[in-house]
């Protein structure tokens, strides 16, 4: 019997595992190894270096030397190398050895370009005599002097190269790690230490052009207000705020309008609060500065009601948010001493107006001890309910309830009640579709003239369009009496144009129609028009509570 | 009895269930990008809502009540920081929530420890525009910075969160290997174009030039937030034809009026692309995002 065994199907498959990882072999190599190609150059007239010896050295020192010379373009290409930094060095006649790292990418043909420092021979044994050596020396010192010129002349250009391609130079990748320090208080980065709080200064420029005679202001453009907003943390969740504001109908004499501490939370409590002078919070517009408003003058029953610039209130309030899951529900309460509006220089005001109308308002005076505003001239209770419900993520409805009460300077009781809605939808970025309404009802109880209780009530609507970052159309009507036991009406209508030219400057027109009978603030007129023109400007960081 | 105990058992699931569901951390962020970062490093161990839209321009965004709400109970509070997103201040307030205002446990400025650009070194004024004291706010249109800002986040939910610390630690590993793979596949696709001028709207893509090697020529706003004048413009297109710019780079909420005019003056392509998450369809998380910004800019150059 032959005990040969047949050519079996084992050493077959043998063998063709065998080739077929001979053939994977160097597609493996093409995978992971890479190649160098390496230039060389005359440093100084930037030629290229022919017959240059490279020498390359792993970095790893797991490979013997690889030698290469370069062609005539100065250029030579390694053989498959190792993905690592790899030591090049260049050696030529009449050059100074170069030596530079270099790493090579898998898959890939790393470049490196060596320039070469050409030396000049300056052998002191060739020197027949002294002064040849000298001279040789001489010339030898001129020529590198010479060279160093132009190396220096290269660098310069190469640097100003590298500055015309900032992109070139990529940041580096940080690494993927949580960071481990504790948050701080305040952002790190501050731009200069400082323990200034933020001021801001807000000018409002304003022309009124009005048909009616009366107002020493009419057909002038000019500064009407301007407040200096100031506001800083001053512990944990609390933070104080001041505006102090300076009219011109008052002589531009500076008063102070709002100081107050605002505490997030009111120690350990799930209440909030406020301590100190501010825009009482009744309603939705009463609490917002003028500059901050959609429109260039105060809606007739605001005037009438809060008064001629705004409700303000010297003392405490709570606030309390309810942890309702989808519904906004916040109630404030608080206790108040009436504050005047801080304007300094107010023994002007009567000075300053005209054509008889300040008798009239100093006949009123004296008669009803009364004037536009709520009334009261003492503490006050408030209290404000407010809630809001979003719809989607471009839809929110507002309403509020206000509620304040007080006595008058001879006794009268007055009532103050407010309903408010605003409705805010946003269709895209920018845009904004806004309808805010307000009504007042005014109560008061004449205890000194015994005439019962009289009842006062004024409303407003704006409509209003933002339709880009820069513009916003509104429309706004008023319709106002003015508190028992002044007499008058107000009805009008506005048409609004702001453009905003910077997130703090602005450019406002407002054109409003109507009638005024027995107006307080300016004389009675059927038919009216007026023009406004408003440029309100700011300068300095500041943010105002959320309304 | 069975059914007793079949009845019983669904209960105690729902009861489990109801637990599990409450366990989740809620993370409220000033803005969608944000929110895709901490739902990529919080899994589904958070519940994640954004104040603002992906189409809203976050210098822009006007706070509302029903914010307050969500962030009075949020536990993680993220922002952009940089005063990119000042306007989330006053919710903060509002909100009273202790653990999410600065320097509370739950508060994330995700700027922390980016290497800002663009920081103002000379005495700002409004004239200047809408310039930002502590430097350029956009850094998440750095892909590289978004490692960062989810790092910000995770150490966020770790300080709430300490006992799922590990989960944490790895999603942040896992989206920073992922966001590194495709930052190599992004370098790739704009690598023909490295060195190339690209005109912008608004100064919001430094960070984005600066990672792919691109260079900015000018921009269409004057100075930040201010609106295109025609004298800039003119001026702008001279530039751009000297310079032969072929692309204008711009988020897709910008106005198309003065990029179209542009474009038909010089012939350069107006590039819209999502500033985002979520500022277009399709745009769902911050890799997509760059898919989509990166692709539509290569083609744009081709």
């Amino acid at each position: 019997m032959d005990e040969r065994r047949p050519f079996g199907l084992h050493r077959i498959a043998f063998l063709l595992v065998a080739a077929l990882c001979l053939f994977a072999m160097p597609a493996a190599d093409a995978e992971s190894l890479g190649r160098l190609r390496v230039r060389v150059l005359n440093a100084v007239t930037e030629m290229p270096v022919t017959g240059a010896k490279i020498t390359l050295r792993d970095r790893a020192d797991t490979r013997t030397l690889i030698t290469l010379v370069t062609n005539v373009e100065g250029r030579a290409v390694s053989p498959m190398l190792e993905p690592r930094p790899w030591r090049i060095t260049a050696e030529a006649d009449n050059y100074q050895s170069c030596t530079e790292t270099a790493a090579v990418h898998a898959a890939s043909m790393s470049e490196i370009t060596i320039a070469m420092i050409p030396v000049t021979a300056a052998s002191p044994a060739a020197a027949e005599t002294r002064d040849d050596e000298v001279e040789k020396l001489k010339r030898t010192v001129q020529e590198q002097n010479e060279t160093i010129k132009k190396l220096l002349e290269r660098v310069e250009r190469l640097e100003k190269e590298r500055e015309a391609k900032p992109g070139e130079a990529e940041p580096e990748i940080p690494p993927v790690q949580i960071p481990t320090e504790t948050p701080t208080a305040q952002p790190e980065r501050a731009a200069r230490a400082t323990l200034l709080p933020d001021i801001a200064v807000i000018g409002t420029n304003t022309g009124r052009f009005l048909s009616v005679r009366g107002d020493p202001d009419r057909n002038r453009l000019q500064l009407g207000e301007f407040e200096i907003a100031m506001q800083q943390p001053v512990f944990t969740d609390i933070a104080f705020r001041a505006t102090l504001a300076g009219g011109a109908d008052e002589g531009f004499g500076i008063g102070v309008e709002e100081a107050y501490v605002n505490f997030g939370r009111v120690a350990k409590l799930p209440f909030g609060g406020m301590l100190g002078q501010k825009r009482a919070s009744f309603g939705k517009l009463n609490p917002v500065h003028p500059h901050a408003r959609l429109f260039a003058d105060q809606p007739a029953p605001l005037s009438a009601f809060l008064g001629e610039e705004a409700l303000l209130g010297n003392g405490a309030a709570l606030n309390y948010t309810f942890p309702l899951k989808n519904l906004f529900l916040n109630l404030e309460v608080g206790f108040f001493k009436a504050a005047s509006h801080g304007h300094g220089g107010e023994e002007h005001k009567e000075e300053e107006q005209v054509d008889g109308h300040a008798e009239k308002i100093a006949e009123v005076e004296e008669e009803t001890h009364a004037e536009p505003g709520f009334g009261a001239a003492r503490e006050f209770p408030l209290a404000r309910l407010w809630m809001a419900k979003e719809f989607g993520k471009s839809l929110e409805l507002e309403l509020g309830g206000s509620f304040a009460f007080g006595k008058a300077e001879n006794g009268d009781r007055v009532h103050l009640t407010g309903l408010d809605l605003t409705l805010r939808n946003f269709p895209g970025t920018f845009q904004r579709l806004l309808l805010q309404s307000e009504i007042f009802w005014h109560r008061r109880e004449d205890r000194t003239g015994g005439t019962g209780t009289h009842t006062r009530s004024g409303h407003y609507a704006l409509l209003s369009y933002r339709p880009d970052r820069y513009n916003e159309w509104g429309l706004r009507f008023d319709n106002t009496r003015f508190p028992w036991p002044l007499d008058g009406r107000e009805q009008s209508y506005s048409l609004i144009y702001t453009n905003r030219l910077t997130e703090a400057t602005l450019l406002r027109f407002q054109y409003k129609f109507g009638d005024r009978t027995q107006d307080y603030f300016l004389p009675s007129r059927r038919g009216f028009n007026e023009l406004y023109l408003q440029f309100i400007w700011g300068a300095g960081s500041h943010s105002h509570p959320l309304q | 009895m069975k059914r007793a105990a079949f009845f019983l058992a669904c209960l105690l699931g729902l009861a489990l269930s109801g637990l599990r569901a409450q366990a989740k951390i809620y993370v409220v962020t000033t803005d969608p990008t944000l929110a895709d970062l901490a739902r990529s490093v919080g899994g589904d161990r958070v519940r994640v809502e954004s104040l603002s839209r992906g189409t809203d321009d976050p210098h822009q965004v006007e706070p509302r009540p029903s914010m307050v709400v969500k962030v009075s109970r949020a536990q993680v509070f993220a922002r952009i920081g940089m005063d990119l997103d000042m306007w989330a201040d006053s919710i903060l307030e509002k909100a009273g929530n202790r653990s999410v205002m600065r320097g509370g446990r739950g508060y994330a400025d995700c700027s922390l420890g980016i290497k800002p650009l663009e920081v103002p070194t000379t005495k700002l004024d409004p004239s200047m525009g809408d310039i930002h004291v502590y430097g350029n706010p956009h850094y998440l249109l750095d892909p590289a910075n978004g490692i960062i800002a989810a790092g910000n986040i995770a150490a966020a939910l770790i300080r709430v969160d300490p006992a799922n610390r590990e989960y944490y630690v790895q999603r942040h590993q896992a989206f920073g290997r992922d966001l590194l793979n495709a930052l190599n596949r992004w370098r790739g696709m704009l690598a023909p174009y490295r060195g190339a001028q690209v005109v912008v709207y608004h100064r919001s893509w430094a960070y984005f030039m600066a990672r792919f090697g691109l260079t900015e020529l000018g921009s269409i706003e004057p100075k930040p937030g201010i609106p295109p004048s025609p004298g800039h413009v003119n001026d702008l297109v001279r530039a751009m034809r000297s310079a032969g710019v072929r692309v204008m780079l711009m988020e897709n909420f910008r106005a198309r009026r003065f990029p179209d005019m542009i474009e038909k003056q010089t012939g350069a392509r107006a590039v819209f692309v999502p500033g985002a998450v979520d500022a277009e369809p399709g745009v769902d998380s911050y890799i997509r995002l760059f898919d989509v910004i990166v692709s539509r800019l290569s083609a744009a150059f081709k």
